[in-house]
């Protein structure tokens, strides 16, 4: 799972992503890792430092708050830097002063948290997904109700929103791909019936364009702000697709990554896909994402052996610290 | 000898003992066979109590400060001896504190064991713990239980905190009611529909210590009421179907050396503490009973010793939260023992009930000194599937077993004892168990085996098909229903090992008692009516040595003399000892004459002495 939080923000940040050629004359974006140390974990076992990190460049990473076994994704509030969301073994955690400090803001029956997504039309509303299903909270992540109307499994991986609609948002669940327009109200199945999704992205720049990635098709692309999805086959469906990107600087690059993949690129926006393996430890990724100040440089979460950065979208790679790490999201922001 | 200790002659033996002998005469009545008074089971097990906790207290030496744990602190601290040694280690500890869950159960025991006796200045180190270190709240409900417990009780102890002062940011009063909500559920649910993470001879001490703990130290009586009885509830779940205190039968979690050796788990420590039915085996989970002041009533003291007579005993209970892969949450698991005096015979439906560490089904013969002997028999079909792991654990499937095979080593073994096959069918009747697999091809273990113990006494291929053995006072019969081979292991287990996919066993046990020898024993089960088939699918009709009928096909509901097995209305608890309705929230004990009722939904418990 990757998300690009910048691109889904208002404000100046995104303005100077989303005109490129302005973004470093303004405020360079931070790159964030959700993850587990987990080399060597069990449950219990001692703890390597786990939880939020922040890249210091290099291959320095910097952890942000409490250790956590697990972390499992980050956003942060459009409007208001200071405001995190975590989504972690114990639940959402929440940070008013920018991670100086946190509150675990669900209770018992929110466990075993997958993604958390705010939405940038509607901060208010936030969104957290579980191996029991979909949370919601209307009042900045201090309480939550079940949000699971209409979907046929529950088992969600990932819940993102449409940035330029509020209450618009795409579940990745066991049963396919869903999609809410009243702000999870109810969910209708949009894409990838029965098939279990793992990622969902939207693209900065055409926000008609969406690809996901699944367990047993791998790529699924939507053209039409995600009322269809395609299955793309060929090579980008022959492994398990765990996390999905779309270069914010331009559309026509895309990048999926999974199980036994190697790492997957296209520069056609989705129509050819090459498969990129050279220069990396493993074929097996958690996590994915572009860059959000260098056009075209591509960071990828190996399981457990590094993250690396490509700046020549995947002949060689650069490792950038993390190893042994379980890095279930790479946020920019 | 540690049976004797039942064979007391203190004087001191109450008038309920003497009625209690005089139940035992009573037709329709199990008899009361452990004439031990109420005064000499509690004299006793203060005896242990005390023993237990001084094996602990005594463990480290005051000079050694390179080793020992919480429960070793707090045994001293409860003996308030060795002080200087106490604040010693937990200086020590608590700069490198780990283990979550399990950091947090021996935390708040040291917390409440030493409230009177450690200084202010520990007190205040050990209470700063739980704002600088976040524990992980894990992904299971012994977990949960563990993790809940100790946030109640400190919590409790410190009221009126704001969220600064906790790890998770939530003030006291937020994570008491959390926590207190959240062990009712569970509570709800365990007395509903049965337990997850049920009847599990490693697993059973972390659900038994967090309810010791709130019997112990909850200050409000509700919670300390709830606590009692939920351990009453679990301590008389393992009394019906302990052996001698062996913890028989299909279990929700074990471990491949446990599975074999039974004495060596934790459930063995309890039974040793509450019952004395066993050979000493130190826990720390024990421990924290001994510290608790819980005495066991006196109705669980003889549902857990007395196997003077055989019963049928039945209970439901329930998988661990499946989370996708299943149209259910919790599916039922349908229990079935058979305990008589020289074994026990148990039994799970099959399928996949349990992630990894499932034990279906199987036979624990009596033995005088359980200490490394492997009293069982069973038969597996090893199944090993990222599918069933992704059921129950929200990781990508392709990594996920490798995640799992680095704390549960034999997961991914073709020649693993434990773990449960979705391919795998069992019917239990008394002393016979039918097991049928149907295993598609293709599996990555498409074998079905069968455990013959090193300790058995007899191991014979017999030309009618059958195989003979005995362990113990246990003369057992196997019928494969596929050629097999055998395979001998380095511990001296040999394994019979068959390659046919629709495959099966038909095992009928008998005591050496009702047989003249071994030899009449065979010869008696080769007469049985005895009908097997393999295709188009596993099936068997058998007539056992008690004249009953039994038929079984993979995928049919079986029949015991033309009467289909009746799953739907199975109880939550049947059998002469205890019983109890689904969704009944009440257990009622009974042995001779007692009975003995835990009803959660008045939170009462009530005594009686039928007439």
């Amino acid at each position: 799972m990757k998300k690009l939080i910048l691109s889904v923000t208002i404000g100046a940040l995104a303005v100077a992503l989303l005109n490129g050629s302005t973004l470093l004359a303004q405020q360079k974006a931070k790159l964030y890792a959700g993850l587990s140390n987990s080399k060597g974990y069990v449950v219990g076992a001692k703890l390597s430092p786990s939880g939020l990190h922040v890249f210091e460049g290099d291959t320095t990473w910097r952890l942000i708050g409490w250790k956590h076994p697990r972390i499992s994704a980050v956003a942060f509030d459009p409007n208001d830097h200071n405001m995190i969301y975590l989504a972690g073994g114990n639940g959402c955690l929440k940070s008013k002063d920018g991670g100086k400090s946190w509150k675990i803001t669900t209770n018992w029956e929110v466990t075993e948290s997958q993604s958390i997504c705010v939405d940038p039309n509607a901060p208010q509303n936030v969104y957290i997904s579980t191996a029991y299903g979909i949370w919601r909270s209307k009042d900045y992540g201090e309480t939550w109700n079940a949000s699971n109307n209409g979907l046929p499994k529950k088992y969600t991986q990932l819940v993102t929103a449409d940035h330029r609609k509020a209450g618009r948002l795409f579940a990745a669940t066991e049963g396919g791909i869903f999609v809410t327009t009243n702000g999870g109200d109810s969910w209708q199945l949009a894409g990838a019936k029965g098939i279990e999704s793992h990622d969902i992205q939207q693209s900065v720049k055409n926000p008609q364009i969406w690809i996901a990635g699944t367990e047993t098709k791998g790529v699924f692309h939507s053209q039409d702000n995600g009322k269809t999805w395609q299955e793309i086959g060929g090579n980008a469906s022959e492994s398990p697709i765990y996390a999905v990107a779309i270069d914010p600087f331009n559309t026509q690059n895309m990048a999926a990554a999974g199980w036994n993949s190697g790492v997957l690129i296209s520069r056609d926006g989705g129509k050819s896909w090459k498969n990129y393996r050279e220069g990396l430890p493993v074929d097996d990724f958690y996590s994915i994402t572009f860059d959000a100040n260098e056009p075209g440089h591509l960071w990828v979460a190996t399981i457990e052996e590094g993250i690396f950065r490509s700046a020549d979208f995947g002949k060689s790679w650069e490792f950038k610290g993390m190893y042994g790490s379980l890095v279930f999201d790479l946020v920019f922001y | 000898m540690f049976r004797q200790i039942f064979d007391t002659n203190n004087p001191l033996k109450t008038a309920l003992a003497a009625l209690l002998l005089a139940l035992s005469a009573l037709p329709g009545t199990v008899s009361a066979q452990n004439l031990v008074s109420r005064a000499d089971q509690l004299d006793a097990y203060h005896a242990r109590r005390d023993s237990l906790i001084d094996f602990y207290a005594h463990n480290v030496k005051a000079d050694d400060l390179t080793r020992g744990g919480y429960i070793d602190i707090a045994s001293k601290l409860y003996r308030g001896i060795d002080m200087d040694w106490v604040e010693a280690r937990l200086d020590s500890l608590m700069q490198d504190p780990r283990g979550d869950m399990f950091w947090m159960y021996p935390f708040i025991t040291v917390t409440y064991v030493g409230r009177d006796k450690l200084s202010d200045t520990y007190k205040k180190k050990m209470r700063d713990m739980w704002r600088t270190y976040m524990p992980y709240r894990g992904d299971t409900e012994n977990h949960w239980a563990m993790y809940y417990t100790a946030m109640y009780l400190i919590t409790q102890m410190y009221p009126d905190e704001p969220g600064e002062a906790w790890f998770n940011g939530k003030s006291s009063r937020e994570n008491h009611e959390e926590a207190r909500e959240y062990l009712i559920e569970w509570m709800d649910i365990a007395t509903t529909i049965g337990q997850g993470e049920y009847d599990s001879p490693d697993y059973f001490g972390v659900f038994v210590l967090p309810m010791a703990q709130l019997y112990a130290w909850a200050e409000d009586p509700e919670m300390q009421r709830r606590g009692r009885m939920m351990l009453e509830w679990i301590l008389a779940d393992f009394a019906v179907e302990n052996l001698h205190g062996l913890y028989t039968g299909a279990h929700s979690r074990t471990y491949p050396p446990q599975v074999k050796e039974q004495w060596k788990v934790t459930s063995t420590s309890f039974a040793w503490l509450i019952f004395g039915n066993t050979p000493f085996y130190p826990t720390g989970y024990a421990a924290i009973l001994a510290y608790s002041g819980f005495e066991l009533p006196e109705i669980i003291y003889h549902i857990g010793t007395d196997r003077s007579q055989p019963y049928v005993h039945r209970e439901k209970k329930r998988t661990r939260h499946r989370i996708r892969y299943s149209d259910v949450k919790n599916a039922p698991v349908y229990k079935y023992t058979y305990m008589r005096p020289e074994y026990s015979i148990g039994s799970s439906q099959g399928g996949l009930l349990q992630p990894i560490q499932q034990h279906t089904w199987d036979i624990t013969w009596d033995v005088d000194d359980p200490r490394g002997k492997h009293n069982t028999f069973f038969t597996i079909h090893p199944y090993s599937s990222p599918t069933e792991l992704g059921m129950y654990f929200a990781e990508h499937l392709g990594m996920i077993t490798e995640l799992v095979v680095r704390s549960k080593t034999t997961y991914d073994s073709w020649d693993k004892w434990t773990g449960g096959s979705p391919y795998e069918q069992v019917f239990q009747h008394k002393d016979v168990v039918i097991s049928l697999t149907d295993i598609p091809e293709g599996q990555k273990f498409p074998h079905f085996d069968g455990l013959f113990s090193k300790d058995l006494s007899a191991r014979e291929d017999d030309a009618s098909g059958w195989i003979f053995a005995q362990g113990g006072d246990a003369m057992i019969a196997c019928y494969p229903l596929a050629p097999y081979e055998w395979m001998q292991e380095e511990d001296g287990t040999w394994r019979m090992h068959s390659k046919s996919l629709k495959n099966g066993a038909v095992v009928q046990v008998a005591p050496a008692s009702q047989f003249e020898s071994f030899e009449a024993f065979k010869k008696a089960v080769r007469a049985l009516p005895l009908q097997t088939k393999t295709s188009p699918k596993a099936q068997v009709s058998f007539t056992t040595l008690a004249g009953e009928k039994l038929q079984f096909a993979y995928d049919d509901t079986p029949t015991v003399n033309g009467t289909p097995v009746d799953y739907n209305n199975w109880p939550l608890f049947e059998g002469p000892f205890l019983n109890a309705e689904v969704g009944s929230r009440k257990l009622t004990m009974s042995y001779g004459q007692l009975r003995r009722v835990l009803d959660f939904n008045t939170l009462t418990i009530t005594d009686s002495v039928v007439e």
